[in-house]
């Protein structure tokens, strides 16, 4: 562990306004990987056949799984930028 | 009236006692810091905890041993059974624990509590503990004006400590003084009629103390300087945890059916274990001897005996009631019959859960639920679908539009009958609880109450789009028909993902909300782009252009409301993965966005 992530791992314990950013940018980490999983499954399912309205359903479904990857990855970037 | 006569009663002979006595005087004195001491920790431990206390309890008692397992833990740190017990019948209260998980706890607890025997008569009477008492309580003093909770929480219980340590010097000094003029043992009674009678003040003592550590802390006094006889204060011992249940009942008069229950089984566990201890006790005495012999406790050192003695008949009283947890639950729930749910009536909002942050959340969580029973029947019904229906598999456009079925449901009574008063009730129960909350704790509470304000208004909104929805709904016109079915299959939709986020559907999660959201706002776009063209082909009145515009802005409320209320209950309780969701989750302008770019 470098002196980096001590620190780090230290402005969590102590919950200054770094830690918190750096907790939360894990946070939303977490949450666009599982994200990024949902989207792969969405995107497996649209190779098979499916009717018009499924077929239509999934590709909305696959939109908003991207638009919420892009606003995760943003604002987890942006966090991070707060701890450096 | 008992009470008008009680307490004069009480400080008379007090009053008596301290003209008569100068070292009555410095036990009863001693006494009195002892108890305060415990206010103090207790106070530093509701403040230091902030959470984490109930947030451990809440995980670590899924199965009976690890609930006995976090009682003995808990209450051996906090050396109070009491607070043990209140924190476990406000986890009940507010729905977050099981009624057996509790009874582990209190088992545990019972157990925990026999620690302070220990460090009582190991550690409290050997060394001099007023020099420890007096930096602990210069030290906490000036922790409890700093403005940190957490610091404040650390002064309360150091403070706290050092009451405690002082209270048993001056009683201890009380004690010695005494036995120069007064001999206690004089008043010794033998046999079972002696354990009975001793049992009795026990009771007494702890029930008017409130606390079996007190109770606890002047036998050990008293039996250390010989002015109780050893059996006489075993009878005591066994006396006093029976008399502690009285603080785990006055903490369940305030709380619901399943608080009492915990109370009724802390009280029972206590009288068996106490009925076991008497019935055998002359079989724990000889344990007793043969323990402290094979650990090298003198034969002579009563005290450190008593403490043996005490964890003996608490470890007895687990052992033999722990198999007998199921009987306990089934009994309990029998003797003290949950009462009938009430659809009107709050059920989970009562001042036990008031002093802990985390049980306060869940209460208020939980009624939220509760007020959305309520509003899910009546807006599942305003739209003419039966709840089977949206918990069901079956799809909702094919069921829907085939379904001509009105529902009659006064949506405005049953507005004021279910909804209005439940609502009212959450509003002000988390504006009272608010003002003893960190700003983390209020911040949720807030949304709480957010959440229950928009499932209010989206039952009225259905109040307003009911009529149409019977008409139309039901019309011979085949266009405004299917217009006004499109409404119902959006509604019942987040009414469907409502349900299964709530009950965990591995294929769902609160992103799902955003989609759902998208796809009805495509819907709605796609029929006011359409209303034109059904006016000049002539298939819809202008009239029926206006009801319809009128009712999708509706429609578009219920399930903007839906939504962001299942994302506040639905979302993580860890704040990061909230505040997460919340990030990531989509906005009204980036779904407006999203659909345009579909549009185009």
């Amino acid at each position: 562990m470098g002196l980096k992530d001590i620190l780090i791992s230290l402005d969590s314990a102590l919950d200054t306004k770094k830690g918190r950013a750096a907790k939360q940018a894990k946070a939303i980490d977490a949450l666009v990987a599982k994200l990024v999983i949902k989207e792969a499954k969405y995107k497996a399912k649209l190779e098979l056949p499916a009717t018009d309205r499924e077929t239509q359903k999934l590709e909305r479904k696959i939109k908003v799984c991207q638009a919420q990857i892009l606003k995760g990855r943003a604002a987890a970037d942006e966090l991070r930028l707060e701890t450096d | 009236m008992i009470k008008r006569i009680v307490l004069p009663a009480i400080l008379a002979v007090l009053a008596f006692g301290f003209w008569i006595s100068p070292d009555f005087k410095e036990i009863a004195a001693g006494v009195a810091i002892f108890l305060f001491g415990m206010i103090f920790l207790e106070d530093g431990f509701r403040a230091f905890t902030g959470g984490v206390l109930e947030k451990l309890l809440a995980k670590t008692t899924n199965k009976l041993w690890k609930a006995i397992s976090f009682g003995i833990a808990s209450t051996t740190v906090m050396q109070s059974s009491s607070l043990v017990s209140v924190i476990t019948i406000s986890f009940l209260s507010s729905g977050l624990i099981g009624l057996a998980a509790g009874i582990g706890i209190i088992f545990g607890a019972n157990l925990g509590t026999t620690t302070g025997a220990w460090l009582i008569a190991g550690f409290g009477l050997k060394v001099k503990i007023s020099a420890y008492a007096m930096p602990m309580l210069v030290f906490g003093v000036i922790l409890v004006f700093q403005k940190s909770r957490n610091l404040k929480g650390i002064g309360y219980v150091l403070a706290g400590l050092g009451l405690l340590f002082l209270g048993i010097h001056y009683m201890k000094e009380g004690f010695e003084a005494f036995r120069e003029t007064i001999d206690l043992t004089q008043f010794a009674v033998g046999g079972y009629a002696g354990l009975f009678l001793f049992a009795a003040i026990g009771i007494a003592a702890t029930v008017i103390m409130q606390s079996s550590h007190a109770t606890l802390v002047i036998i050990i006094t008293a039996l250390s300087v010989g002015q109780i006889t050893y059996e006489n204060a075993l009878a005591l011992a066994i006396g006093a945890n029976v008399g502690t249940t009285i603080t785990a009942i006055i903490g369940a008069m305030s709380a619901n059916h399943q608080g009492k229950r915990l109370a009724g089984a802390h009280l029972i566990f206590n009288l068996i274990t106490g009925l076991i201890a008497i019935a055998f006790i002359w079989q724990i005495i000889w344990a007793v001897d043969w323990i402290s012999a094979t650990v090298g406790i003198a034969n002579d050192n009563y005290t450190l005996k008593l403490a043996v003695f005490h964890t003996i008949f608490n470890l007895i009283g687990v052992i033999v009631m722990a198999p007998f947890v199921g009987t306990l639950v089934s009994f309990l729930e029998r003797a003290l019959p949950a009462p009938a749910v009430s659809i009107v009536e709050t059920q989970f909002l009562n001042d036990s859960v008031k002093d802990f942050p985390e049980t306060l959340l869940s209460a208020v969580r939980n009624e939220v639920f509760h007020l959305y029973d309520n509003a899910y029947r009546i807006i599942a019904h305003g739209i003419n679908v039966h709840r089977q229906t949206i918990e069901s598999d079956v799809i909702l456009e094919d069921e829907l539009k085939s379904n001509k079925e009105i529902i009659r449901e006064n949506v405005s009574q049953e507005y004021t009958r279910s909804i209005k008063s439940l609502h009212s009730a959450i509003i002000d129960f988390s504006g009272n609880a608010n003002l003893k909350l960190n700003a983390d704790y209020a911040g949720h509470l807030y949304d709480l109450r957010r959440a229950s304000q928009r499932i209010v208004q989206a039952v009225k909104d259905v109040e307003h789009l009911q009529k149409n929805i019977d008409h139309f709904g039901t019309s011979k016109n085949k266009a405004i028909r299917n217009e006004y079915n499109n409404i119902r299959i959006n509604v019942a939709r987040i009414l469907r993902l409502f349900e299964q986020l709530r009950n965990n559907d591995p294929d769902v999660d609160v992103f799902d909300l955003d989609d759902n959201k998208l796809s009805a706002k495509e819907g709605r776009n796609a029929t006011l782009r359409n209303i034109d063209t059904m006016i000049r082909k002539g298939q819809i009145s202008a009239q029926m252009a206006t009801s319809l515009m009128n009712d999708l802005s509706y429609s578009k409320s219920i399930i903007n409301d839906l939504t962001r209320a299942a994302k506040i209950l639905m979302s993580e309780r860890n704040t990061d993965l909230m505040e997460g969701q919340n990030i990531i989750g989509l906005e009204d302008e980036d779904i407006a966005s999203l659909s345009e770019t579909d549009a185009a």
